[in-house]
């Protein structure tokens, strides 16, 4: 027995040095990297609770309890009574108040007892006067005008007018509510008889039981317009059509209308909750900070026909504001009129109290005429106001619903309940779709022009598409780029020159009889002098200073080429010239970049709005069985079957507090949605763990010949894509992704939550939970064990 | 010259920068796209983001800063922040987020500061024009007030008058002291740690350029100075290494220079913004500066430019700037930066990518080439463009005599000092290899020789081509065509028989001058890489037409234009003819020197240039003997002819030039008015 002890010694202190021997020493290599790799634990932390993933709801307790019992909004009816608001309509849970000199609104929500008001309330709880009295009549009206002088047009001149601004309303006191005057409506008490109705007048027409309408005459600028406002499902519309506004005088031109503008406002950080932004993802900005600034954007992006600057990319027209997570919450829906409108939100600092966000109704925009080549010109409006209807859709949450989910998800109910959303995701062969774009070829300039540099033959593509099949990859999504003999990079829209067509249409029978689908890219809406389809005189539109939309992108060395914006109608003229071709090729559809991004208003003869443009892109994107698009705004949501390059972020304003899925959201179950390539991540497994939080499917752009062949190329900034590098990585990420999306698949998104920071649980309509963990630590969520830097999928 | 063009690339990188953001490789939802200069391609590319933003903090722990102009870190990941406007030194921990105030009381308007290698603090303040030393006591964790650094006196160095404004402080290893005192042209001050002053350091020069050297010649001191403003810029900023060497920045010079202990230029960036604020040495040797208008560059230790990111901040977004005045970096290459617009303090994160690259960067600068392999292999898959991975491997087969492969990398990467060695080791054991075969290549020769003298075999050799040679001298063209052969061997005679006899013609000459222009092809293609700037796809044929033929052109019109009112003999059509003939030597110089520049390195680079040399030297001799013979002038006219020609040319290009910019402005003129009745109407 002894012996055999000391042989177990023996043999047990070998293998001891053994495995220090070759496992030390390796292990110290790999230190040697992980050294340089892992960051500090408290920089790591800080990233997560940085504005680039979505944060708890913890609220400070002190604040929340002042809230609960100060700041959570309540009136009794004889208060709203004495400040003259009317009972307009009721059901089971809204109840509608209105006071129509003002043009303010009272919500009651009956469920929870809460009081929605268009007027920023707890006015003058700090005890001194807190406001002008300029400020004051903007802040108590709810309807604003802004116009500018015919004669005189300048950005720099236009007149922000409230009913009580031009009503000339004088008000019966400072506003201030102290220990001896603590009536709670004393800041919006005014002089009897200040309110001039010579100057203007509102007027409720044609009340019925659901619905309402006042004419709002402002005669001091010989304006007219109706608004209507009525309790549509629970919600409540407010509708004002573009031919009531009527304008009789010469002297002033009207620009733009918000109503309610301050509704919901939320007074510095008495109120426990955020606003919500549709910039990118989706952004949350936390109402618990003096933020001190504002926001500014168009819905759809910048008009190329003004020459704006809109950084944010709204593509949903909807926002909102929550007080109190799980509380209350509201959100609008831009029902019509998104294009003309524009997305404003001010921020509590050193000139305003009070958070809030609405959308402006553009009427006329601002733009130069310019006489000369070098530029110079005078501002000017056109004479006619947009033909664009204008419609807000106010949605009131409570519960469960209180939070930026609940918008989302009424918002996505509402278009899959308009059949915009249908379930078209690309869920053939029991697992989430794989997009990969081979880029073909492109053109490189040569002694005589430009020769072709072949990166991915159809052949490649076949045996690429084979490999991963075998792979388990079965449910690919295949795209290429650089297909046409005109090459790829801006040369769109290309000439549907193909070589090796036999080839071609052995691939795309392989591939469509598998029953997956290959795309064709192409795109008719922007182009570049490089492009021999599109005509400088004929096809390149002209912004309203009529000069041709053209812009010139520098590359990177010090070559510049000229890129242009195509006329909707060229556009259109384009696209129906290649229906032909595409018919007879066997692909399943396009894939565009521009055509679901890009929106402009022009002048051809005449003004063209963006709406304008919206019908030639629709009737475009209806032409094809499958389509593709690139961020697509929601106009076009109707048509896509796969929405590629998601936005991974927001603007990234220093305000923005939380990174939240609104687009996940609303696309899930309904439309594959598809992240930016993976080739250029830097952000390594974070990504991936984003990707499964927000359920998107991974994409890849590859090319068979090693990148390095196509650096003089444009496409060299593709800088990585050469398919073997790829190719376990592919495989390896597809696996990680379906071995959790696969069990969500066709499902919605119906709940998410922030644990923790770093610790996420999404919860879908098949009662699917997938915890994700962020954090360098394991964590336990609801039970379940939740590995670092991993994910957990929880069946039901 | 090279930097010259780095500078319009700047331009537009900056451009591009801020007005085009490419959506493709945004891929991680940045508000910035990162770039790499490549010299493999000779331009910026994108990369892959190296750096993420990770914070942007308006209080420290509940502190504002107020117009902060410096941030330095210590070895404990401390930072530093010179709060210019609060008079006092903020010391901050972003770890537990505490904060201790130094030097209140003491300190003005503080604008450096810096951690020595002792652990103390140094400040410079600019208020006070002094630099203070805080001594740091370990176990109580307090700042004292140590030595004071002040205006020197009694030194011929200073004036009583003399300004003295310290802006930035520095300690080198042996704990010595620089003080950078703004607008100062002689460079930093220079003390011992106890405060005693002993002289200048790292003062720039002046520029050796043509019109320097010649002013140099031509003035006195005084006149340059006041005359021309010849007096050297005075450095802006400063950084000290892991190796104690001394980094400075200057405004309007790119980037920076390294300087070594005798003051001399050891390294400097191989492009750079000239516009540096702050520059900052990190953990591995890599070099951070930030460009006032918020681009920040990393350079490799050898300056190599690994990222340029960030930019100017329109919007308030994250990872941008308004106007950054301070970097730091702390030991794992967390950047920091502070804005004295904004008052912020900024920190952004290496990405993967950036992570990868300096652990191949840590291993390639210690020389374990071998080891970098990996990592750069790793890196060159994230990124194909990416020059400095081409190179690392290409230095790792190198270090492995994988000298095929190297040579591989080192082409793709441009590196034509890399290349040049490798291909000198290929080549040697390639000639070593094939020593056998030559020998037995020559004893032939040597045989064949011997055995022609004695059968004269070679006579039979030579018949067909004699035959041929006057088969093909019945006709004229045969002859035209080896005529410039004659004229090389006899230039009077040569040049005369075009000139009266008729002997050249206008479609040999035409043949001539496309044959040179199918040699210079020939020569921008095909030449070996290493003494070629050229890169094929950039060649456009329009621009080497306009090249070749424009000058060639423009000097014949403008020599017989000239020479036609300066009793020249010859007509249009002889300049031509003789002019076109001429280029004969070049003709055979370039294919030659194509040829021979891909049997050769670095090494051996005195026989392509002189054969080149030779080629034009001749080439010029001809030319001028041509216009000798052509018009027969004497040889003083000659020149003197030869001068007017080249100034009419140009006053050829200056007319032609000058008609198209007014005919342009007619155009502009009428189209303006068509859209003023437009607009009106």
């Amino acid at each position: 027995m002894v012996k055999v002890m000391r042989y177990m010694v023996v043999f047990a202190l070998f293998f001891l040095l053994i495995s220090f021997i070759t496992y030390g020493r390796g292990h110290h290599r790999v230190g040697d990297l992980d050294d340089v790799i892992q960051n500090y634990p408290y920089i790591n932390q800080k990233l997560l609770e940085s504005s680039r993933y979505t944060q708890t709801d913890e609220v400070d307790p002190d604040r929340m309890d002042a809230y609960l019992d100060t700041y959570r909004l309540s009136w009794d009816d004889d208060q709203l009574e004495t400040m003259g608001f009317l009972p307009m309509f009721e059901n089971d849970t809204l109840k509608v108040w209105f006071e129509k000199d003002s043009f303010s609104m009272i919500v009651h929500n009956k469920t929870t007892d809460y009081f929605w008001s268009s007027r920023p309330e707890f006015q003058g709880t700090s005890g001194t006067q807190e406001a002008n009295q300029a400020t004051r009549r903007l802040m108590n009206s709810g309807l604003w005008v802004e116009y500018v002088r015919a004669a005189n047009v300048q950005s720099s001149t236009i007149t922000t007018a409230s009913l009580y601004t031009i009503a000339d309303v004088q008000f019966q006191n400072d506003g201030s509510i102290t220990d001896e005057h603590d009536d709670p409506i004393r800041p919006y008490q005014i002089q009897e008889g200040s309110y001039s109705t010579n100057r203007v007048e509102t007027l409720i027409s044609e009340q019925t039981g659901t619905s309402f309408s006042v004419d709002v005459n402002l005669k001091q600028i010989n304006v007219r317009f109706t608004v209507t406002i009525a309790l549509v499902d629970n919600q409540i519309e407010v509708f004002i059509p573009q031919e009531s506004i009527l304008e009789t005088g010469e002297i002033f031109r009207l620009i733009g209308i918000q109503v309610f503008p301050y509704f919901g406002a939320a007074r510095e950080d008495k109120i426990p909750g955020y606003i919500l932004i549709p910039d990118g993802l989706g952004a949350l900005v936390r109402m618990h900070h003096p933020w001190n600034t504002s926001f500014q954007a168009r819905f759809y992006g910048a008009d190329a026909g003004y020459a704006t600057t809109t950084l944010p990319n709204l593509s949903v027209p909807i926002y909102g504001m929550v007080h109190q997570v799980g509380g209350d919450a509201f959100y609008v829906h831009v029902a019509e009129g998104a294009e003309t409108s524009q997305l404003r939100a001010t921020f509590w600092g050193t000139s305003t109290r009070y958070h809030r966000i609405t959308a402006r109704y553009s009427v006329r925009q601002i733009y130069r005429s310019v006489i000369n080549r070098a530029g110079e010109g005078r501002e000017a409006v056109r004479p006619n106001p947009t033909s664009s209807d204008y419609r807000l859709i106010f949605n009131i949450l409570d519960g469960d619903q209180a939070n930026y989910v609940g918008m989302a998800t009424d918002y996505r109910d509402r278009l899959i309940g308009q059949d915009i959303l249908t379930n078209r995701e690309k869920n053939s062969q029991n697992g989430i779709p794989l997009h990969l774009s081979y880029i073909m070829s492109d053109r490189e300039p040569s002694f005589i022009g430009t020769s072709k540099v072949v990166m991915t033959t159809t052949e490649d593509v076949m045996n690429s598409y084979q490999s991963f099949r075998e792979a388990g990859i079965l449910n690919q999504q295949t795209n290429l780029y650089g297909w046409s003999n005109d090459g790829f990079v801006n040369r769109a829209p290309y000439r549907f020159r193909i070589s090796g067509r036999s080839g071609f249409d052995d691939m795309t029978d392989m591939i469509v009889h598998d029953g997956n689908t290959v795309y064709l890219h192409n795109d008719y809406v922007i182009s570049s002098e490089l492009s021999s389809r599109v005509s400088y005189n004929r096809d390149v539109a002209r912004n309203l200073s009529r000069l041709k939309m053209t812009m010139t992108r520098r590359l990177l060395n010090d070559r510049t080429v000229e890129l242009y914006i195509v006329k909707p109608d060229s556009s259109d003229r384009l696209a129906a010239a290649d229906q032909r071709h595409l018919d007879g090729l066997g692909v399943s559809g396009l894939l565009m970049t521009d055509l679901g991004n890009t929106l402009f208003s022009h002048y051809d003869g005449d003004l063209f709005e963006r709406s304008h443009a919206i019908g030639f892109y629709q009737d475009i994107a209806a032409r094809y069985d499958h389509l593709l698009l690139d961020m697509p705004n929601d106009y076009l949501f109707a048509y896509i079957d796969g929405y590629t390059a998601l936005p991974i972020t927001n603007s990234q304003y220093d305000y923005y507090t939380d990174l939240v899925p609104l687009l996940p959201i609303i696309l899930k179950g309904s439309v594959s949605y598809y992240t930016p390539y993976l080739n250029f991540n830097a952000l390594a497994e974070d990504r991936l763990l984003t990707m499964v939080d927000f359920a998107v499917n991974p994409s890849y752009v590859l090319t068979e010949q090693p990148t390095y062949e196509m650096r003089f190329t444009m496409a060299n900034r593709f800088y990585t894509t050469t398919r073997s590098d790829y190719e376990t990585e592919i495989i390896d990420v597809y696996h990680y992704l379906n071995d959790a999306l696969s069990h969500v698949m066709n499902a919605y998104i119906v709940h998410r939550e922030v644990i923790e920071t770093g610790l996420v649980a999404v919860t879908y309509s098949n009662d699917v939970v997938i915890y994700i963990n962020y954090s360098y630590q394991s964590k336990t969520a609801h039970g379940h064990q939740v590995a670092a830097r991993d994910y957990k999928v929880v069946m039901p | 010259m090279m930097k010259k063009k780095l500078l319009i690339l700047l331009l537009g990188l900056v451009l591009l920068v801020s007005f085009v953001p490419s959506r493709d490789t945004q891929a991680n939802g940045l508000p910035y796209n990162t770039f790499t200069y490549s010299s493999a391609a000779r331009r910026f590319v994108f990369t892959q983001d190296a750096y993420l933003p990770l914070s942007i903090s308006y209080e420290l722990a509940g502190l504002r800063l107020n117009n902060p102009q410096d941030l330095t870190i210590d070895a404990d990941d401390n930072i530093y922040i010179a709060d210019y406007g609060n008079s006092r030194i903020i010391k901050y921990s972003l770890q537990d987020d505490e904060v201790s105030i130094i030097g209140e009381g003491v300190l003005n308007s503080p604008s450096g500061v810096h951690v020595g290698l002792d652990g103390h603090l140094y400040v410079a303040d600019f208020g006070n024009k002094t630099g203070y030393q805080f001594l740091y006591d370990k176990d109580t964790r307090t700042y004292s007030l140590g030595a004071i650094y002040e205006k020197p006196v009694g030194t011929p160095f200073f004036q009583p008058g003399d300004a003295f404004d310290p802006t930035k402080i520095i300690t080198d290893r042996g704990n010595n002291v620089y003080l950078l005192l703004a607008g100062n042209i002689n460079g930093m001050a220079e003390y011992e740690n106890n405060g005693n002053f002993f002289g200048f350091f790292g003062g720039n020069s002046l520029p050796n350029t043509w019109d320097n050297v010649l002013r140099f010649i031509l003035f006195d001191e005084t006149q340059r100075r006041n005359w021309f403003q010849m007096i050297p810029k005075p450095i802006y900023n400063v950084a000290v290494d892991r190796d104690g060497l001394i980094l400075t920045t200057t405004k309007g010079d790119m980037g920076y220079v390294k300087l070594n202990i005798a003051n001399f230029v050891y390294s400097s960036s191989i492009w750079g913004h000239t516009n540096v604020e702050d520059i900052f040495v990190g953990p591995y040797n890599t070099i951070f500066t930030v460009s006032e208008d918020g681009y920040i560059t990393e350079y490799g230790p050898d300056g190599s430019v690994l990222f340029v990111f960030s930019g100017p901040d329109r919007f308030n977004q994250k990872g941008l700037f308004k106007a950054p005045t301070g970097i730091a970096t702390d030991s794992k290459n967390n950047i920091y930066v502070i804005d004295r617009t904004t008052n912020a303090l900024q920190v952004f994160i290496p990405t993967e990518f950036a992570n990868l690259v300096h652990y191949a960067i840590n291993l390639y600068q210690d020389g374990r080439y071998d080891e970098s392999l990996e990592p750069w292999q790793e890196v060159l898959k994230m990124n194909s463009l990416f020059d400095l991975a081409n190179k690392g491997i290409g230095d790792a087969y190198f270090a492995q005599m994988e000298y095929d492969l190297a040579m591989q990398y080192y082409q793709v990467a441009r590196d034509t000092d890399g290349y040049s060695n490798a291909f000198w080791e290929v080549r040697n054991t390639f000639l070593l290899g094939s020593g056998a075969f030559l020998v037995t290549i020559m004893i032939s020769l040597v045989v064949l020789f011997a055995a022609n003298r004695l059968t004269h075999f070679m006579v039979h050799v030579k018949k067909p081509v004699v035959r041929l040679k006057t088969w093909l001298g019945q006709y004229k063209l045969y002859q035209e065509l080896v005529f410039p052969f004659y004229i090389f061997r006899q230039p009077a005679d040569g040049y005369y028989g075009i000139k009266r006899e008729g002997k050249g013609s206008n479609l040999s000459a035409t043949i001539y001058l496309l044959l040179f222009f199918s040699m210079y092809i020939l020569f921008i293609y095909r030449t070996s890489f290493l003494f070629n700037p050229y890169f094929p796809s950039e060649i456009n044929m329009f621009q080497q037409i306009i090249t070749v033929f424009l000058p060639f052109f423009l000097f014949v019109i403008a020599n017989y234009l000239v020479c036609s009112i300066r009793d020249g003999e010859g007509k249009l059509r002889d300049v031509y003819q003789a002019s076109a003939y001429s280029l004969l030597p070049m003709i055979i110089a370039l294919p030659l020197a194509t040829l021979v520049s891909n049997g050769l390195t670095y090494n051996e680079a005195f026989i392509f240039h002189t054969i080149l040399f030779v080629g034009l030297f001749v080439t010029a001799l001809y030319f001028i003997i041509m216009i000798k013979e052509i018009h027969f002038y004497d040889m003083k006219p000659t020149l003197y002819n030869l001068f007017i020609t080249l100034f009419t040319a140009l006053m050829i290009l200056a007319v032609v030039f000058i008609i198209y910019l007014l005919l342009n402005e007619v155009v502009t003129l009428f189209l303006d008015i068509i859209r003023e009745v437009i607009s009106r109407g």
